[in-house]
């Protein structure tokens, strides 16, 4: 019976290692498809209210691209909307989570945007990949954590497909 | 194939009334396919969950922790579901039903060893799998059937223990109960109880308790390798520092979900863990027990101190008792309630919020004690355990579309559900 129950440790053990590594490079290569220096193509969802709504937090900077908070919630600095190198969390029509700058300053962001929700069609160029990042979809709700990589970039070219 | 037979029929249930045996396998089987069945709906979070989902791909992926609060045994746990599964519904909740389902094996094993009567083991694995409470947790991607699971593990190593190997399975259990929330150490009273008292290993093997504070880092410095944090005994005491300010901080009863300990004794706001409604119809997870055994178990847990004390201060109520129970029952009460009240000290203190959730580790071991004064009532009064089950059993189908979260109209889920207190 012991060593029945040692044989199970064992083999589960090295199960638990083996699965762990594969599950961490699949996830790894998921997050990949935004390969760093990269320009992707990308669908994002938005409401105009976005510009205003939409925000993170985090301590990582990377090229000067920057959240509006710290990671403990502090603002980073005094908030301007035009700020091409303020970060915002965006959802793409597949559901994949990006942190992009410089989205309404492109041309196509002009005023008047569609009411309700649309998708504008940008190029993203990947500068980097934050594993620390909070982010909210209101001003005055909370920062929640995200769990995963998140990448970081800039948005530009932007067309309403 | 005849030997297979003969293993069966002597495993079987042996109550006094065939009926009853028949019935006690009737509440079996339909608990097990109720915690199974559909076990991936929703095909999204509810309640808490994606804070437990969140975690545990964190650590599988090598992301910092997004939790707030609690220790990482829980969310690895839960992670070697979702490696199993994948990261999907079935995934995030196949480690907590592992657990619902091991309850069942594991109050039968507690009450059989602790009352040396089997009919004692099938009646509390029957209450266990008629009880909603756990019904509803082992379907959810929720950290709270994992330590029901591991405190009942914790005890029936101790009362199991022969010598310094149970002890020492004893003290890694209660290390890991430990690790996914901190209540778990309160394992350790009933624990050392059942050793001393039982007598069944020597005394001094408690001293193998002292492990538990190791596992308890170990398990931390494990969750710090997986997310990239520094992996020191000093950031382990930082950071539990920082989550226990962080449990002492919350402000108390502004939260509409919070209840107090007292409330739970009389089922006063179980929480509704799961909604969806489709049209009309109305597929939800409520954490409310089967009313019957919940009182019959309060009834046993208030009159057993009281007829304790009347035994120890009287002799005719000592022989009273000793006609009823023997000293085998009697120890076997003490230790059960003893668990149960340890599972609930923190939460008198104050110092904590506290949930109807938190109950469910205390829970348990009131089934396993209502089944052992059931298992005797059986020896005399056949008939009356057969009704119990009986009524139990009904009332467990009234109740089980909203503890299943099977579809049923929203009439049918507020006929089942009537007080405001239980939405």
């Amino acid at each position: 019976m012991t060593s029945f129950v040692w044989l199970f440790a064992i083999g589960f053990g090295v199960w638990l290692v083996t699965a762990g590594k594969h599950y961490r490079e699949q996830y790894t290569q998921y997050v990949d498809g935004f390969r760093l220096g990269s320009t992707r193509m990308v669908e994002l969802t938005l409401v105009a209210s976005d510009q205003q709504g939409l925000g993170c937090a985090s301590d990582t900077v990377v090229e000067g691209l920057h959240c509006s908070h710290h990671a403990d919630s502090r603002e980073a600095g005094p908030l301007t909307p035009v700020d091409p190198q303020l970060l915002q969390p965006y959802y793409t029509t597949s559901k994949e989570l990006l942190l992009g700058a410089g989205l309404w300053l492109t041309p196509a962001m002009k005023p008047p945007l569609p009411g309700g929700r649309f998708t504008v069609v940008c190029n993203y160029h990947v500068v980097g990949v934050t594993k620390a990042v909070a982010i909210r979809f209101a001003p005055t709700s909370a920062f929640g954590q995200v769990g995963g990589l998140v990448p970081m970039g800039t948005l530009s070219d932007c067309v309403f497909p | 194939m005849t030997s297979l037979w003969k293993v069966l029929e002597r495993l079987a249930p042996r109550l006094s009334h065939p009926a009853t045996n028949a019935l006690v396998l009737v509440l079996l089987v339909s608990g097990v396919y109720l915690r199974i069945q559909d076990v991936g709906y929703p095909f999204h979070h509810d309640f808490d969950e994606s804070q437990y989902v969140n975690s545990s791909q964190s650590f599988l992926t090598g992301a910092p922790d997004p939790e707030c609060c609690h220790p990482p045994v829980g969310k690895l746990l839960i992670g070697v579901g979702m490696l199993l599964s994948g990261n999907n519904p079935v995934g995030w909740r196949l480690m907590p039903l592992i657990f619902g389902l091991q309850c069942l094996v594991l109050v039968y094993l507690l009450a059989t060893s602790l009352f040396q009567d089997r009919r004692a083991g099938w009646l509390a694995a029957a209450f266990l799998a008629a009880d909603g409470f756990f019904l509803s947790y082992s379907r959810s991607s929720l950290g709270d059937v994992i330590i029901a699971g591991l405190v009942l593990w914790s005890v029936l190593a101790a009362v199991t223990a022969r010598g310094w190997g149970g002890a020492i399975a004893c003290a890694l259990l209660i290390g890991t109960v430990t690790s996914v929330k901190w209540v778990g150490l309160l394992i350790v009273l009933p624990a050392t109880l059942a050793i001393v008292l039982l007598k069944r290993a020597p005394w001094y093997v408690i001293f193998a308790f002292a492990l538990v504070p190791v596992v308890h880092a170990a398990f931390w410095l494990l969750g710090f390798e997986l997310t990239g944090k520094p992996t020191s005994l000093l950031f382990v005491v930082e950071e539990m520092q920082r989550r226990a300010n962080f449990h002492l901080g919350f402000q108390h009863f502004i939260n509409p979900l919070e209840s107090a300990w007292y409330t739970w004794l009389v089922m006063w706001h179980p929480l509704v863990i799961k909604t969806q409604q489709v049209g009309d119809t109305l597929r939800i997870a409520s954490a409310v027990g089967n009313p019957v055994l919940w009182f019959a178990a309060d009834a046993v847990l208030f009159a057993l101190p009281v007829v304790g004390a009347l035994v120890a201060l009287t002799p005719a109520w000592r022989e009273r008792w000793f006609s009823f129970f023997d000293l085998t029952a009697t120890r076997a009460f003490a230790i059960l309630w003893g668990s149960w009240l340890s599972m609930l000290l923190l939460w008198m203190s104050g110092k904590i919020s506290t949930y109807w959730y938190h109950y469910l580790y205390a829970w348990g071991f009131a089934l396993v004690l209502l089944a052992g004064v059931m298992a005797r009532v059986d020896r005399r009064f056949p008939k009356v355990t057969l009704g119990f089950v009986v009524v139990v059993l009904v009332v467990a189908a009234w109740f089980a579309p909203v503890w299943a979260e099977l579809p049923i109209s929203v009439e049918g889920a507020h006929l089942r559900l009537p007080f405001r207190s239980w939405w």
